[in-house]
């Protein structure tokens, strides 16, 4: 189980968002780090295949990121998403299921799993509008999980998540490390620390670093802000 | 008999509590190297139209049953009442297509095995094709009312659909997706509104029979919404890049 | 009062921002410019063959009637018209014929006058001209007018009173070139159409759009409080309504007197229609129906801005504004229900039409009849105030925090 990336681009007229990405992912947990701006949301969804590079080539087994062989490996919960309105939890999860080729038998017990697992069976048959920001988060991990994806592509997941959840979050996250490729990206530098395997820094579109974090002598934090300090400002 | 078969109720009770199964390891390794029961493209599609808007076919059925009522009488006023409501099944169409876009729903639907494409070329197709089709239907009745008045009545229904459908789907394809829909209701209503003006000043297409004209626009405009539809298709093939 | 000023010129530009407001604005000029066109596009026909160019056609009637302008009908111009009918052919297609075309074409405009008139039925021919004087006209009409009275069902004592309204015409009536006036009139009824389409698309979202875009939590906390921002929304809705109606009858008035002219402004309403009992003229007939679209215009913009507040969306307006209009166009309530009847007469798609605005029906009130044109707009306009006191409650409830 491989994911290749090679020289990964992305370029929009005078700006270049991603530059000549190359990396190597094999099952495990990756944890993406950058500023805003960095490019960690448009490799992302050039790795999920819903933004076209400009240059390079993304390819899981064999298999082109444009392809439906490869979405349907393919598990990705995005930085900021939408529902249907009316849809109950249930319901979104349910369409998700059929959208990703599950049959309906099988999206019904898979969607109860799920539900039960990120802890919204009790809010399973509300509707998505009475969630709070934290319970739309786990519904979208739940969608990710769906079809049991090689590759888990995660943006900002713990965006919303109360510390109780993050550590469930985490847990599972690192469960699903053992045999998937995961990628997340996020903000909060204690969640990669405390489950990545592997962490890679992106800054201006390039990866600055890539490495376990035994690798970085001092902290992981300071590390982070060491290579994110502006040009004469200081982070405080 | 009956004492064996409880007697064998209670032997399998106790072995069970006696030898626990254990705990299953890697269950989920297990189950994600299994083959998946994939669902095939038409099951998918029936799927789809479940979750297709209710009001998009009662709309389809109460503009069929009015287009009825209005061919009791196959006059230009009452063709201009029919001209009037079918850029709605054209919008009712093209908004459904747009729904992913309108919610943010798409980057999920993107990414997943029947992505957005299909998505959108599915609810488009299935509404596009069936209000062409429940059109179709209604107009027999013109002819049967008055001979000759086919293509005459194809006129005053197929223009403004197809008309509509093509500025729906422009739209969609080029509009922001905050505005998308209430330009598309707006652009409709307008359309629709023209259609109801003509009808006040009694200004009749009868013109546009002469020469085939008619028959020009209609193909000028199926075409044109065609190619807004087809591009629509391949912009749902890539998320929309903005800085 | 600074900060209300600035707050309508925030709400002015968020409106004027709006692509569809310039698509609709653009698009509705235009269709209210072709229809003042409409009568001279294409070519005028007789039994299949071209005669000429409706242009031609129109410039040719415009001269005659110009020449008999200012005649009164009465006996001698009565003569005249009939000596030249007499002198027609009694032919189904008599105007195709030559006689036609050099003698009684010039008095085209006084024959389908007295049409109207007598309430001739039946397809016209020459002799609808033939043995009519003065006396038997005038005789004629007002008979016609009361047996119309009373198949409409109106008390006798509605019938008296306008008979005494009758009676304030001038009599004979003075015949007057007037098509501009009269095309104006007539297309007011698509004026209507057109703007109650144009407020229901550009103004709910005055109110609708803060909620779809989530801004309005960031509205309410300023200091100048909901009540100072809800009177800066309306009074953008208003300004803009009726600005707009205005513009929009521009569009159709200019074409219309460029094409027309401007004649006969001060001419009576009968040149309109010979049994209308209203001593009003042309002129007053056009800026009775631009004030009732007008105050219709309030009505819509009141409404739509509650239904944008209160539905948090643009669409349950159009919705509505596009059913009445339907329905108006395409139901009647018959006069066996009068008062349902005369309640959805008064509604503002009907009133807009010159046929409904100057309807015989009669509206009493404390003691004395009012007419349609004079009661309906105050009506609307009253609606409005309620509309508006409403759109407040709702404002202020919709957004407490």
């Amino acid at each position: 189980m491989e994911l290749i990336i090679d020289r990964l681009t992305k370029q929009y007229k005078n700006k270049i968002a991603v530059d000549r990405f190359s990396m190597k992912l094999t099952p495990g947990v990756y944890g993406l780090l950058g500023a805003n701006g960095a490019g960690k949301t448009t490799l992302m969804r050039m790795i999920c295949g819903i933004l076209k590079p400009t240059g390079g080539t993304v390819t899981f087994d064999g298999m082109d990121a444009s392809t439906e062989a490869y979405r349907q490996i393919l598990g990705y919960l995005p930085q900021d998403f939408g529902y249907y309105p009316n849809f109950t939890g249930k319901d979104f999860v349910q369409y998700m299921a059929i959208l990703k080729g599950l049959d309906k038998k099988q999206a019904k017990k898979r969607c109860e799993e799920l539900l039960q697992l990120v802890g919204l069976s009790h809010m399973k048959d509300k509707k998505i509008k009475t969630y709070s920001g934290g319970m739309k988060q786990r519904l979208g991990i739940a969608q990710a999980l769906l079809n049991r994806p090689k590759l888990l592509v995660l943006d900002e997941p713990t965006a919303g998540l109360d510390p109780k959840e993050r550590v469930r979050f985490r847990d599972l996250i690192a469960s699903l490390g053992k045999n998937s490729i995961v990628i997340l990206s996020t903000h909060i530098v204690s969640d990669v620390e405390q489950i990545a395997d592997r962490i890679l820094l992106m800054k201006d579109g390039q990866l600055i670093f890539c490495g376990k974090k035994e690798e970085i002598h001092e902290g992981l934090e300071e590390f982070y802000l060491e290579q994110f300090q502006e040009k004469g400002g200081d982070y405080e | 008999m009956i004492g064996g078969m409880t007697m064998k109720k209670r032997i399998k009770k106790q072995l069970k509590i006696i030898y626990r199964a254990p705990e299953p390891t890697n269950r989920e390794a297990f189950l994600a190297s299994l083959e998946q029961p994939r669902t095939t493209f038409v099951r998918f599609l029936i799927l789809q139209s479940k979750y297709m808007r209710k009001w998009n076919f009662l709309l389809a059925a109460a503009i069929f049953l009015f287009a009825v009522w209005m061919f009791k009488d196959v006059n230009r006023q009452n063709l201009w009442s029919i001209s009037a409501a079918v850029p709605f099944l054209a919008m009712s169409a093209a908004t459904e297509g747009g729904r992913s876009l309108r919610f943010g729903m798409d980057e999920l639907e993107m990414a997943a095995r029947f992505s957005l494409k299909t998505i959108v070329t599915a609810k488009i197709g299935i509404l596009g094709i069936s209000n062409l089709l429940l059109l179709g239907a209604a107009l027999p009745l013109a002819y049967i009312k008055r001979e000759n008045v086919f293509f005459y009545t194809g006129l005053y229904i197929l223009i403004p659909y197809l008309l509509s459908a093509f500025l729906n789907l422009l739209v969609l394809r080029r509009g922001r997706r905050e505005d998308s829909f209430y330009l598309c209701m707006g652009i409709t209503v307008m359309l629709s509104g023209i259609f109801l003006v003509f009808q006040a000043l009694e200004v009749s297409l009868g013109i546009l029979a002469e020469h085939g004209t008619w028959m020009a626009l209609a193909v000028f405009f199926a075409w044109s919404a065609g190619r807004e539809f087809w591009k629509l298709r391949e912009q749902a093939e890539e998320y929309k890049w903005s800085l | 009062m600074n900060s209300f000023w600035m707050m309508t010129a925030f709400e002015y530009k968020k409106l004027m921002k709006r692509k569809i407001t310039w698509i609709t604005l653009l698009v509705l000029v235009a269709v209210a410019m072709f229809s003042a066109c409409t009568p001279i596009i294409g070519d005028y026909f007789v039994n299949g063959v071209r005669v000429d160019s409706n242009y031609n056609m129109l410039r040719t009637d415009i001269a005659y009637a110009r020449e008999l302008s200012g005649r009164k009908i009465d006996d001698a111009l009565l003569k005249e018209a009939g000596e030249a009918y007499a002198k027609v052919p009694d032919v189904s297609l008599y105007v195709d014929t030559e006689e036609y075309q050099t003698y009684a074409r010039p008095y085209s405009e006084i024959f389908n006058w007295v049409r109207q008139a007598r309430k001739t039925t039946g397809i016209e021919t020459v002799k609808d001209l033939q043995n009519v004087n003065e006396e038997r006209l005038y005789k004629e009409r007002a008979e016609t007018m009361q047996s119309l009275w009373e198949e409409s069902g109106y008390s006798p004592k509605e019938i008296r009173w306008l008979m005494a309204q009758e009676d304030k015409v001038e009599k004979p009536i003075v015949f007057a070139y007037n098509e501009g006036c009269d095309i104006t009139a007539s297309l007011m009824y698509t004026l209507g159409i057109m703007q109650a389409l144009l407020i229901a698309i550009c103004v709910p979202g005055i109110f609708s759009e803060e909620h779809v875009r989530k801004t309005s939590p960031l509205l309410l906390t300023s200091a100048f409080g909901k009540r100072k921002l809800y009177l800066a929304k309306l009074f953008t809705g208003v300004t803009f309504s009726l600005g707009t109606d205005l513009l929009l009858c521009a569009a159709v008035i200019l074409p219309t007197l460029l094409i027309y002219g401007g004649d006969g402004f001060f001419s009576q309403i009968q040149t309109l229609n010979p049994l209308y009992p209203w001593n009003l003229t042309a002129g007053q007939a056009v800026l009775i129906l631009i004030g009732i679209t007008l105050a219709s215009s309030l009505l819509y913009c009141g409404a739509v801005c509650v239904l944008g507040e209160k539905c948090k969306s643009s669409i349950p307006a159009i919705a509505v504004a596009l059913g009445f209009i339907l329905a108006g166009m395409l139901f009647n309530i018959p006069d066996t229900y009068p008062l349902a009847s005369q309640i959805w007469d008064c509604i503002p798609i009907n009133m807009a039409a010159v046929w409904g605005a100057f309807s015989d029906n009669l509206i009493p009130l404390f003691g004395r009849y009012f007419t349609q044109w004079q009661i309906a707009p105050a009506v609307y306009i009253a609606l409005f105030f309620l509309l508006a006191v409403l759109g407040a409650k709702i404002y202020t409830k919709t957004n407490r925090n």
